[in-house]
Formats: C-alpha cells, structure tokens, sequence
C-alpha cells in the first residue's frame, strides 16, 4: 500500500463506541462522516440525508438493518445503501474496514449528493 | 393578479395567486398535486425552486428554510409570494396533468370560545362564514388578521359539513399567535383560515384502514388524534378492532381531554386501551391511576415500548407531539416491525 492511499485512509472511531442501531457523527481531519452499526457490521456514509440533507445523526432511526429518515420517511437498506419505500436516492458509503477493533474509513475524497433533480440541468432560468 | 406557472420534465400547469396567498396555498385550491406537510415553514416538504429574485418569502427564518440553496432558487411553497407572473420548477416526480380530487380554499372566519384546559394548553374555536368538510386527522392554516404568517392546528373532532372548527393550542413563549391567545384574553378575532389540509388521516371506511389502531401522544399533539378516535368511535370502530393508546404529558396537572377520552374507553372497554405517562415526575415506572386510567412513568415511546410487547403488529398507527416524542415513538414503530406507510403524523414543530 503506497503512503498516498495509506494516508487517504483514517481511524474514525472504535467499534465499542457505537451500538448496535446507531448512527454516530465523527469528523475525520477534513469532514464529517456518520458512521453506522448493523450488529458486526459497521458503515461509514455522509452525514446527510441524500433526499434534504437533513442531519442524519439526528433524523437517522437504524432498525433491523434499514435506515430510515425520520424528516420525511426515506428508508435505505444500511447494508448495501439501496432505497427502499418512498426514498429516490441510494446511500453512498466511504470506503471501511475495522482494524483492530477500531472502524477505519477511506475519506481521500468528500462524497456529496447531488440535490438537483436529475433533469434540472435542461431549465435555463 | 399574478399567474403562477408549476412546471416540471412532465409539464406545467398555470393558475391565479391572490393576493396575500402562499405559492402552496394557491397551488392546492385550484387542485396542482404539490407536496407539502406542515404547510407552515416547518417541515421542508415543499422546497421548488423560482427564477431567482421573482418570489418573496413570508419567514426567512423559517425552520425549513435553513438547508436551502438561495443561489439555485431554492424555496418553500409555503413561505412564498408574489407579486408577478412567475414560474416555478417543482420535483420532477409530480404529475402536473392530475388534479387534487378535494382541494383546500380560504375561509374568513371569527375565533372565539378560547378556554384553558391545562396550565399551558387551551382549546378555542373559529366559526367560519361557510363550512367545510375535512378528514380526520387533518388541520387548517390559522392566521390572526393583520398578524404575518399561518400557524397549522388540528381539528380535535370529526364533522361533515363543519361550520365551527375546534381545535387545541399550546403556550409557546414568545410566539406571537399563542401569546395573544394567552395573555390577551381574545374573546373574539377575525382571523384567515386554509383548509382542509394534511394527510395524516384516517377514513375507516377504507378496506385497508378497517383495522386495530395505535396512538402515540404527547401533550397538544393529541389534538389530530382526538378527530382519528372521534371518526372511530363516530362507526363503532372499536366494537370489531382494537386501539392501543399512550397519552403523556410532563405533570399530571397538565392532562386534559380526559372526559373525552374516557367516553371513547367506554365505547368498548375490552378493546380500547388507553394509558397515561407523566416524563418529570418522581417515583416507580408504575404510578397510581389517574382519573380512572393506569398512570406511568417516562417519556410516552418508553411507556409504549414497556407495555406494547406484541402489541403493535399490522396496526395502524398515529403520532402527535414534540419532534423528540415523534421520533422515539417513529424507531420503537419502526423496530416492531411497522411499514412507513402505516406510521401517520404531521411534524409542525
């Protein structure tokens, strides 16, 4: 592994630090992430909810391995980051692992959700 | 009067703005399906985005305008006005070509009758000049003549044909609607109404809500339920279903509907279970009765979650109350297994 992707990756916090169906916000050198706990599994996503960037620390509900947004009822499943229900948007996950018992991430590159409605850009105002 | 042309990637559809009126609340009186929840600044629902500099906000520091994008013309619906022809881009899943089968319109009406019922909750009236109908569960935009801005209220009953709405408020310090109804006494206001409005509802004459209910409350958010359990009760709903309800408040001293909700006890005791929680008061998890109810301790989703083992399976179920309560009770339905689709509430606040 080069420095340059050893250096891309960061220790976000211990797995002991999050319970199973939490959400946790953490901020690593550069930005914020949200990482989340589904039993043994661990995921590291942006802190925002893809549909109205709501804090997903606060509006997050994790139960049963779904994601729900309690703002407006968009639901994803945790593990893969496939929406479910009434959600238009997948959720996007940073790359992670655990390393000796703590949850390390991939955090090289932000990784933001595009609001725009998908055929928005066709609207010159 | 100013043409407001919706428009989106499936079409665009044109209609009248009145003067003083909202882009939401002109959308939905000429029948454009725009999405919307509290209708009031807070939910963020009904974000659209306008040429830039061509509508004029009612609250630039509403709630639900904080995660906006001004510089993409970002707006709430319902905070918007204008006063030119303009056109608006909503989300491109909305069909434009359907039409709301019921759409909402303005009422004048006179607000009278405000009686306390709880240290800091009242119940008052508005009479319209005319009458509506509504669903249960839904609620009108209240606004004081001469005063900026629309306040939601849920009905606490359900009516056909309603000349006199009744609703519940709750004492928010410095908010200005509810500091006149508290501190000045309002014998009588004139005061703007839209509606009906809301979609946390409840039609037992559904197939599919032809089933066994559970309430989750918190203080002046019973007001939308009571309408649910009136409609209910109104069909001798729970002569063949069940209703499993918590009611909380933070004292005893700040219960009310009591008596209303005793009758809806006694419309079928064997199957109406209705308990109360109290979340500041000392003491075991179990308390003694109030007023003939069992009494708890702890905030209504603990409450809910230490009786309701088993309890919620294929119910539907309605919320009312504080953010914090609506989403406790949102993880436990969520947790028992509920879909998002038999979970109603409306977030106001």
């Amino acid at each position: 592994m080069s420095d340059a992707t050893e250096t891309a990756w960061q220790q976000v916090c211990s797995t002991t630090d999050i319970n199973d169906g939490e959400l946790k916000r953490f901020e690593t050198s550069e930005f914020a992430v949200v990482v989340a706990r589904v039993g043994d599994e661990f995921r590291v996503i942006p802190p925002f909810c893809p549909h109205m960037a709501e804090p997903l620390h606060e509006s997050g509900i994790c139960r049963g391995g779904t994601l729900t947004c309690s703002k407006h009822l968009w639901q994803w499943n945790l593990l893969t980051g496939e929406e479910q229900g009434p959600a238009e948007r997948p959720l996007v996950f940073y790359e992670s692992e655990i390393r000796h018992g703590d949850v390390w991430a991939k955090v090289d590159q932000e990784l933001v959700y595009e609001f725009d409605e998908e055929d928005d850009d066709d609207f010159e105002w | 009067m100013p043409t407001v042309t919706f428009l989106n990637k499936q079409g665009r559809v044109a209609v009248d703005c009145q003067e003083g009126e909202t882009l939401l609340q002109a959308g939905l009186r000429q029948g454009v399906p725009l999405p919307y929840g509290c209708g009031a600044g807070v939910c963020s629902t009904c974000v659209a985005r306008a040429r830039p500099g061509t509508v004029e906000t009612d609250w630039a520091d509403a709630p639900g305008a904080q995660n906006l994008k001004h510089d993409k013309g970002e707006c709430l619906l319902c905070q918007s006005l204008v006063t030119d022809d303009c056109e608006i881009l909503v989300p491109g899943k909305i069909d434009l070509a359907q039409t709301l089968a019921e759409t909402p319109a303005h009422h004048r009406a006179r607000l009278h009758d405000v009686a306390l019922v709880a240290p800091d909750v009242a119940t008052f009236q508005v009479s319209l000049e005319g009458q509506s109908d509504y669903t249960a569960g839904q609620y009108f935009l209240v606004r004081l003549e001469g005063m900026q801005g629309y306040r939601p209220y849920s009905m606490t009953d359900f009516q056909r044909e309603a000349q006199t709405l009744n609703f519940v408020i709750k004492r928010i310090p410095n908010g200005k609607f509810s500091e006149e109804i508290f501190s000045n006494d309002v014998s009588e206001a004139k005061v703007d109404v839209f509606g009906p409005m809301g979609l946390a509802t409840f039609d037992p004459s559904d197939p599919n809500e032809a089933r066994d209910l559970v309430c989750l409350v918190g203080g002046s958010g019973i007001a939308g339920i009571m309408s649910v359990l009136d409609r209910a009760v109104s069909v001798n709903h729970f002569e063949s279903h069940r209703l499993f309800m918590v009611f909380g408040v933070r004292r005893r001293e700040d219960f009310f509907f009591l008596d209303e909700l005793k009758r809806i006890k006694e419309s079928a005791p064997d199957n109406v279970s209705i308990h109360l929680a109290v979340s500041e008061e000392e003491g075991s998890e179990e308390l003694d009765a109030y007023r003939d109810f069992p009494l708890h301790q702890g905030f209504v989703h603990e409450v809910a979650e230490r009786l309701g083992d088993g309890m919620f399976e294929n119910r539907l179920a309605f919320l009312g109350g504080p953010p914090a309560m609506l989403t406790g009770s949102l993880a436990l339905l969520l947790g028992a297994g509920l879909p998002v689709t038999d979970i109603r509430y409306d977030r106001f606040g």
